[in-house]
């Protein structure tokens, strides 16, 4: 069980790193008005997705292929989430975002 | 992702949309279904709870209480006793024998049906009948007996259920194949969600974004849901068909093991209670239990248990049901063979609602089955091997045997559904001078005649030297190229030299447009 929960949180850890730097998911945040945060160059992100991986790999040659079931299942969920969570949120939640904001000559 | 022209993206991203739409709200009802039925076992335990249970265990005294409910059965109900855990930890003992049924690949049960508390083993219900009557009236396990059929059959009788379920496992594999090839990007869009663009747009993303993460278990469900429905309502049928003449009880002992020898003296039945805790201790809690023979001296007692802890397989144990020995060999009796074979293959609606727990294993049971349909079929060609059957392909069925590519067998008229052969090999009888003497053409063929073109599944290939019989690709190309009658009947000492077939322009061009347009080729002569 122990296996099984660290290697989901080591592979939930990398996906987080990859989501965060991945360079199409940053300039899609740009363009929606975010900030442009720094990128992963190709060799990090396959190291990266590569090290991802590995706790799966080494559950299946364990022979724990139960734990790699879960494994596997809990990863690609945790990331889909992280797509969905990290992505640029809507037009409306935007622009409702940028009204709240104080604009320079309030209060004055 | 991968390389595909435009008119193919076109094409598969027609199929990949129509195999949804088409199929996707069945396939939807399906993976909804299968998500709730996973905790089948529990939601049974909670509709049908009972009070002061301690479900899921088998109580000490049970020996006793088999002994009491078999003297108030009729004897012929003593031919084979199966016990289960049902809702609320109910145990289920069914005492019954087995009556050919006009129309029914195997015999069916009838017998007297006990529901015992599993802590005081006090009879909570008693009804008798056929089982699969009995299994229908079964209130305590409705809810979740709803479920798992509408998930493996969609309540359609068997085995046009198995039938539609496979078929939108087939779909869900289509639309994950094509998926896959159409989206260019799939690594690198795999983070991008663009929620601030247009509606269409968002849907797009959102779309391919779950598909992708979801992607490797769309296959392993589709893949599995269609093997596993395809299997019992096809496979096995076929395969019996083709190995034992349609036989499946035939089939099912050879997969059990061999038949033990009948002695009907009456015996004393071992002590229950003591086989069950050796059976514990060797392999964890019992799940299912077989006795064939109550109380006979040829009684045997087959115990499956649940898989232990971080394994996917539980064990079955074989006793020696009048001294209560562990039996090491593998002879079984034959209701037992037929029985297992037809619970866990089969007939599939029965084995699910016999085979109640759990389910995972369950359907890894079938798999583990599946492993000895084929060492069981290999057996069968090896068989005819060794026996110089003269219409046996020894040389392609034995060059096929890893692969369970039977080529040619004397028995294998249906052999089309699975035959495959390789470029390169024979599945002609050889000492005939490469005269087919045997072939898959769907039973069409006529043994010792050449190969006839007709409505050829799989290509059919002579040794170098000899002819071909008929190759599909080259039908296919043949249409395409707008040829005559093809290729077959052509000499094709060059075509066939290994390879050939394979390569389907080789073929055509090898063989010719003008000899192929002969309105005598198809003959071969």
């Amino acid at each position: 069980m122990i296996a099984l929960l660290g290697s989901i949180a080591v592979t939930a850890a990398l996906l987080a790193l990859l989501a965060l730097h991945d360079p199409k998911r940053v300039r899609t945040v740009a363009r929606a008005g975010g900030q442009r945060g720094p990128t992963f160059g190709k060799p990090t992100r396959v190291a990266f997705g590569t090290a991802s991986i590995a706790p799966g790999v080494l559950l299946a040659l364990y022979g724990a292929w139960p734990a790699f079931l879960l494994w596997f299942g809990t990863s690609c969920a945790v990331g889909w989430l992280l797509t969905v969570i990290l992505a640029p949120p809507p037009r409306r939640e935007r622009a409702r975002r940028v009204e709240r904001l104080p604009t320079p000559h309030a209060g004055t | 992702m991968m390389e595909v022209s435009q008119q193919n993206a076109k094409t598969m991203l027609a199929i990949h949309g129509w195999s949804g739409i088409l199929l996707g709200a069945l396939l939807y009802l399906v993976i909804v279904t299968g998500v709730v039925a996973v905790f089948a076992e529990e939601i049974n335990d909670w509709a049908s709870p009972l009070q002061h249970s301690a479900p899921h265990e088998w109580p000490v005294g049970l020996d006793a209480k088999l002994r009491e409910l078999a003297s108030t059965v009729k004897p012929e109900y003593q031919e084979e006793l199966t016990m289960f855990a049902r809702a609320g930890g109910r145990l289920r003992v069914f005492f019954h024998h087995h009556i050919p049924v006009e129309g029914e690949a195997f015999p069916q049960e009838y017998g007297a049906k006990f529901d015992l508390h599993p802590e005081t083993l006090e009879v909570l219900d008693r009804k008798e009948g056929w089982g699969d009557d009995i299994d229908e009236v079964d209130a305590p396990n409705a809810l979740a007996d709803f479920l798992v059929h509408l998930h493996i059959s969609l309540h359609l009788p068997d085995p046009y259920g198995f039938f539609l379920t496979g078929v939108l496992g087939l779909a869900m594999l289509v639309a994950a194949v094509t998926g896959f090839v159409i989206h260019r990007h799939l690594l690198r869009e795999l983070f991008t969600l663009r929620k601030y663009r247009k509606g269409l747009l968002i849907r797009r993303d959102t779309h391919v974004i779950a598909a992708t993460w979801n992607l490797p278990f769309a296959f392993v469900l589709a893949f599995t849901g269609s093997y596993f429905s395809f299997t019992s309502s096809v496979g096995f049928p076929a395969l019996a068909m083709v190995a034992f003449s349609g036989d499946q009880v035939a089939m099912s002992e050879t997969l059990n093991g061999s038949v033990a020898p009948e002695n009907t003296a009456p015996a004393t039945p071992a002590d229950f209670d003591r086989i069950l805790a050796d059976a514990t201790t060797r392999a964890g809690a019992p799940n299912f239990i077989i006795v064939d023979h109550y109380a006979r001296a040829d009684a045997r007692v087959t115990i499956f248990t649940a898989a232990q802890e971080g394994a996917l397989y539980g064990r079955s144990l074989v006793y020696d049901g009048s001294s209560g020995a562990a039996d090491t060999g593998k002879t079984v009796s034959r209701h037992a063979a037929v029985d297992r074979q037809q619970a866990i293959v089969a007939d599939g609606a029965a084995a699910l609602r016999r085979l109640r727990r759990p389910f995972l294993q369950r359907r890894l049971v079938r798999a583990r089955i599946c492993e000895r349909v084929r060492d069981a079929v290999r057996n069968v060609v090896v068989d005819h091997a060794a026996r110089g059957d003269p219409r046996m392909a020894t040389h392609g069925a034995r060059s096929h045997l890893p692969r369970l590519r039977i080529a040619a067998c004397a028995r294998a008229d249906h052999m089309g559904l699975f035959h495959r052969p390789r470029p390169g090999t024979c599945c002609t009888g050889a000492a005939d001078g490469g005269r087919i003497l045997h072939c898959n053409h769907r039973g069409r063929h006529r043994d010792g005649a050449p190969a006839r073109y007709g409505s050829i599944a799989a290509m059919v290939v002579g040794r170098p030297g000899h002819r071909i019989a008929g190759c599909a690709g080259a039908a296919v190309d043949r249409r395409r190229a707008g040829l005559g009658r093809g290729v077959v009947g052509r000499s094709a000492s060059r075509a066939v030299d290994g390879h050939g077939v394979r390569d389907r322009r080789r073929v055509l061009h090898l063989d010719g447009i003008a000899q192929s347009r002969r309105p005598a080729a198809r003959d071969g002569e």
